[in-house]
C-alpha cells in the first residue's frame, strides 16, 4: 500500500491483507516506494494532498507513480479504491475522469456493484455477472468518459446509480487488466462484523482473487 | 520601479478550469437552490469551476497568457477531456520589487 499526505484507508487494506486473507503486505510512504521486491501494489482511499487541484491531481505526479507505471507495464496487478482510483485516473494509468458527484454531495453508504469483468487479478474469482456489496463514500466518484464503450468496465453500480457515472460505471481495468481501480471499498466489505444487515461481504473476493492470482503467477 | 525594460516584466496570469460537456451539478445548485430560489428571475445557468492565479515573468502580457496557457495543458493542470481553460485576463505587475 502506498501511503500519501491524507491517504487514510491504508491500515484497513493492510488489516484485510495481512490478517484475513493471508498475504505479506506492506504501508509505505510515497517518497519512499520502490517497486522491486513487491508483486502488487494498493493505493487505498482517503484525501490525497487535501484533494488540492482535483482529487487525485497532485499524488498522480509523485514519483511513486513513476514506479507504479513500470510495474503496470511489467503487468503486475496494481488496485486504486477511491481516492486510489482518482489517482490512477490522473495518472493516466486508467481512461476517462472522475468528476464531482450529480447529486452534488458526498455519498457515504452501502451499495451493489455487479462485476463484469471476471479476467482480471482483482475479480478472478467472482462469478460473470455477480452482484456484490461495498460501501461507497466518495464526493468526486461521477465517471466520465466520452466513449463509454471503449472503456473496459469492471464493475457497475446495480440498483441503483448513487453518483451520476455515465452507464453506472463504478470500476475499470486497463486493457490488459491488470490495473484496476474502483470506487467503493472492498476493505471495508471484507468481514462479518462489518457487514450491515441486507449486506453480504462483497470485498472479500477481490483479496481472495489477488491472492489466487498471485499464487499462479500472474 | 523600471517599467517595461528590455527584461519583461512581472505579470498576474488569471485562469479558471470549468467543466465542459458533461453536467455541472455544483453550477446547477447554485442556480436552482439560491439564485432562482430567492425569485431572481433571468438568470440562464450557472457555471462553477476553479481559479488559479500564476505570477511569471515574462517578455510582454501575450507571452505571460501564452506561457500560463502551456503549461496548464503540459502539466495536466486541466484535463482536457473533461475541462475547459478559460484565460480571465492578465495584469502588469512592474518589475517586481
Amino acid at each position: 500500500m502506498i501511503r500519501f499526505p491524507g491517504t487514510n484507508g491504508d491500515l484497513d487494506v493492510a488489516h484485510v491483507l495481512n490478517r484475513v486473507v493471508g498475504l505479506r503486505a506492506d504501508v509505505v510512504w510515497h517518497e519512499k516506494f520502490e517497486g522491486e521486491g513487491y508483486d502488487a501494489v494498493v493505493i487505498p482511499g482517503g484525501f490525497s494532498y487535501g484533494d488540492w487541484l482535483r482529487a487525485g491531481a497532485i499524488a498522480s505526479r509523485s514519483p511513486a507513480l513513476k514506479e507504479i507505471r513500470e510495474m503496470a507495464s511489467d503487468g503486475k496487478p496494481i488496485l486504486g479504491i477511491c481516492n486510489g482510483f482518482q489517482i490512477l485516473v490522473e495518472s493516466g494509468l486508467l481512461p476517462g475522469a472522475l468528476l464531482p458527484n450529480d447529486p452534488p454531495r458526498f455519498m457515504a453508504r452501502w451499495v451493489r456493484v455487479k462485476v463484469l469483468n471476471t479476467k482480471t487479478p482483482f475479480t478472478a474469482m467472482y462469478n460473470d455477472g455477480e452482484v456484490a456489496s461495498m460501501p461507497i463514500a466518495h464526493g468526486e466518484g461521477r465517471y466520465y468518459i466520452d466513449d463509454p464503450i471503449s472503456v473496459n468496465a469492471v464493475f457497475t453500480y446495480h440498483g441503483e446509480n448513487p453518483n451520476g457515472s455515465i452507464n453506472s460505471i463504478a470500476g475499470v481495468a486497463s486493457g490488459d487488466g491488470n490495473v484496476v481501480g474502483l470506487m467503493p471499498h472492498p476493505e471495508r466489505a471484507s468481514e462479518d462484523a462489518l457487514v450491515p444487515r441486507g449486506h453480504g461481504k462483497g470485498g472479500l473476493k477481490l483479496w481472495l482473487s489477488l491472492k489466487e492470482s498471485l499464487s499462479r503467477g500472474w | 520601479m523600471p517599467m517595461n525594460g528590455v527584461k519583461g516584466g512581472r505579470y498576474l496570469v488569471h485562469v479558471a478550469i470549468t467543466l465542459k460537456g458533461s453536467r455541472d451539478p455544483e453550477g446547477e445548485t447554485i442556480l436552482k437552490d439560491v439564485v432562482t430560489a430567492s425569485g431572481l428571475s433571468g438568470v440562464l445557468k450557472v457555471r462553477s469551476g476553479k481559479y488559479l492565479g500564476f505570477v511569471i515573468s515574462a517578455p510582454n502580457a501575450e507571452g505571460a497568457v501564452k506561457a500560463v496557457a502551456d503549461l496548464c495543458y503540459r502539466l495536466r493542470i486541466y484535463n482536457p477531456t473533461v475541462h475547459e481553460l478559460l484565460m480571465l485576463g492578465v495584469e502588469d505587475e512592474g518589475s517586481g520589487d
